[in-house]
């Protein structure tokens, strides 16, 4: 089901910008941490804002303490990925007019990571949240509604996650090498032209909360991990599928970005579609809750032509997801 | 101060309202016994508030004062999703609608029992909502975000029936040793149906929201423990602001305290009556619940509103000033048809 009914404003993506948990970690450290059966292609690698030597020594089994194994926290990463796309925009943080934030893991539920971020960049403009699935899909479908007088000149977008701070490396199963922690940020604008114009852009929830996928405050994050991959790739596909079937897409000049899928989750995706160019993202560093789909637009960027039409696919296993199609400048 | 963008009349209406508190009840002569050094009438005195509504056992909190909020869920009677579950049972029955019939489920948590899937998620599965849903934060002034929010939007681009829930449990995070914290928070929810094109009982007639992050750390729920905040700094900005909010909607709308109505947010009683004092709005057309119930953060305005939903006369204006943690603040003007 449609969020909105119509897309009513044009806006530009001017910059975007991506970051990552501090530490690197390889399938031997997965298997020195005591996940033997882990299958993590040799030259991948998850990232972790966790301190590496507090994970091998605690292995995070009290996720309560976990501020003590880390110095960077979500909100850290958050603007990393913000500074990065405000300069990639070509502004400085003083013009932009408002904020808005998503974290699925904040380590304070108040004030907003919006207002966290906003903070940190010096800035006394509106900010918020809009949580639940993660940037482009929600942020993006809500913003090209918006009325163009009530649109500020520059807003800042801003998702990330660290995931792997909720979980119990001790105990956990496979969602222990299957995550990373990581934050994406654009700077979108109604007034400026920029590198990506959004065409259109959905988002959809199911209907159904209890997923795939559980973050809860006090316990370890929840990942079914034995059916995780074929939902995600199934709500992608029906994304993909959407943006295709609306607005007529065909020939070369169709891109697919898929957030949080494998090489071949994306190739299968893209071929169900006759689209012949993708990316993706978890290949490379994991599931990143919802950050991934700028990832893999990033993997593509190089390849992009004036005229190409980017579809970015963003979905949280079970209940949510979204697309938002771009047209490159 | 920035504000969203230039301001424009939304034109919405509010076409039902619903609230709900836990049962349990804690009284400044139950803080007392606390011996936290604090007396009932010391906390009457100084903040207006006698009782405020809780999800925690008392046993509880005489027992452990909640020095782990980890264990407080396992106790509660009640939790933002189920409080914010009844209070948009009874705003879907005002509106006299369905939720079948809902468009887009907005939802603010300032204390989740889980961040995924949000709090917006797991109310639309629980209401059988199948349109989108989302949480839209910024703890206290979130009656003003919620509805300056949608008034954004091109009407056309907004469903007939948006559903919004503010809901909170602060209690459960409240470290019962500190005296001033433990007097001050209640739990409870609030929900209100909003249309963009539906006539309604109320219709919104102007709405701001602003926010100076700057100042953000002030007001803090840490997800694994206790909140927090710089009380003194936080009061006399919430006084000052409420009272700029209130001034600017008295001087564009020619505000008659004589007959329209004042909302603020509901953070204690003697704040209150500083404000309306500064503005010389009469007891009569002052509306609050926070006496009774304690500070329910972004719920507790819209409770008010929701508590005196048929009392609300033809033509009443009712000025509402939310303020609170981001440092966030906002207003909402509304007229009853």
């Amino acid at each position: 089901m449609n969020i909105y009914r119509l897309v009513t404003l044009v806006l530009n993506i001017l910059g975007i910008g991506t970051a990552f948990g501090q530490t690197a970690l390889e399938k031997s450290d997965f298997e020195r941490l005591g996940i033997p059966n882990c299958s993590l292609a040799v030259g991948s690698i998850r990232r972790s804002a966790l301190h590496r030597d507090y994970l091998f020594l605690t292995k995070n089994a009290d996720i309560d303490g976990v501020i003590q194994g880390t110095n960077q926290s979500p909100t850290d990463i958050c603007l990393a990925a913000a500074k990065i796309a405000i300069a990639q925009a070509g502004i400085s943080a003083d013009q932009l007019g408002l904020v808005i934030g998503d974290c699925s893991t904040p380590w304070q539920t108040t004030p907003s990571e919006g207002q966290r971020v906003a903070d940190r960049l010096g800035l006394k403009v509106p900010s918020y949240d809009i949580g639940g699935g993660g940037l482009v899909p929600q942020h993006l479908a809500s913003l090209s509604r918006w009325r163009i007088d009530r649109t500020p000149e520059y807003i800042l977008l801003v998702s990330g996650s660290t995931p792997t701070s909720r979980i119990n490396f001790e105990k956990g199963g496979d969602e222990r090498w299957h995550f990373c922690d990581a934050a994406a940020a654009c700077v979108v604008s109604s007034k400026h032209r920029g590198k990506l114009t959004v065409l259109d852009a959905e988002s959809a929830f199911h209907g159904k909360a209890e997923g795939s996928f559980v973050v809860d405050q006090f316990l370890p994050l929840i990942a079914k991990l034995d059916n995780f991959p074929q939902q995600l790739e199934l709500l992608t596909a029906d994304m993909c599928a959407k943006a295709v079937f609306k607005h007529k897409l065909h020939g070369a000049h169709v891109v697919l970005a898929c957030g949080e899928a494998s090489s071949g989750m994306a190739a299968r995706v893209a071929q169900g579609q006759s689209i012949s160019r993708f990316g993706s993202s978890f290949d490379d560093n994991g599931h990143m809750i919802s950050a991934g789909c700028f990832f893999a637009y990033e993997r593509i960027a190089h390849t992009l032509k004036v005229g190409d039409r980017v579809i970015l696919v963003q979905a949280l296993p079970g209940f949510v997801s979204g697309y938002a199609l771009c047209e490159v400048n | 101060m920035t504000q969203t963008a230039n301001r424009r009349a939304p034109e919405l209406s509010i076409l039902g309202m619903g609230f709900a508190h836990p049962v349990g009840e804690i009284t400044n002569e139950f803080l007392e016994k606390l011996e936290v050094g604090t007396t009932a009438e010391w906390i009457t005195e100084k903040i207006g508030i006698r009782t405020r509504k809780t999800s925690l056992p008392i046993e509880y909190i005489s027992k452990t004062r909640n020095q782990r909020p980890h264990d407080a869920i396992s106790v509660a009677t009640d939790t933002s999703m189920t409080l914010g579950l009844r209070a948009a049972e009874m705003a879907l029955e005002r509106a006299g609608i369905k939720a079948g019939e809902v468009g887009l489920l907005l939802v603010n948590a300032c204390t989740p029992c889980a961040t995924s899937p949000t709090e917006s998620h797991r109310l639309a599965e629980a209401l059988g909502i199948e349109a989108p849903a989302h949480d839209l934060f910024t703890a206290c002034p979130v009656f003003a975000l919620h509805i300056d929010y949608l008034a954004n939007f091109e009407s056309e681009a907004l469903p007939d029936y948006v559903l919004c829930i503010s809901t909170a449990t602060l209690t459960q995070h409240v470290n019962y040793n500190d005296r001033s914290d433990g007097a001050i928070w209640g739990d409870g929810a609030g929900a209100w149906v909003i249309s963009p094109r539906k006539p309604g009982k109320l219709k919104v007639l102007d709405s701001t929201y602003h926010s100076d992050p700057s100042r953000s750390q002030a007001v803090v729920v840490d997800t694994w423990g206790h909140f927090k905040q710089d009380g003194r700094a936080v009061r006399d900005f919430s006084v000052r602001q409420t009272v700029r909010l209130v001034k600017r909607m008295e001087e564009e709308f020619k505000l008659d305290w004589s007959r329209d109505i004042f909302i603020g947010h509901q953070a204690n009683l003697t704040m209150l009556q500083q404000i309306t004092g500064n503005r010389e709005i009469p007891e009569s057309n002052h509306w609050y619940n926070v006496a009774e119930v304690g500070n329910q953060a972004g719920a507790g305005a819209p409770i008010v509103l929701a508590q005196r939903w048929h009392e609300i006369k033809p033509d009443q204006r009712i000025a509402i000033a939310v303020v609170g943690a981001g440092l966030s603040w906002g207003s909402v003007l509304l007229q009853a048809n």
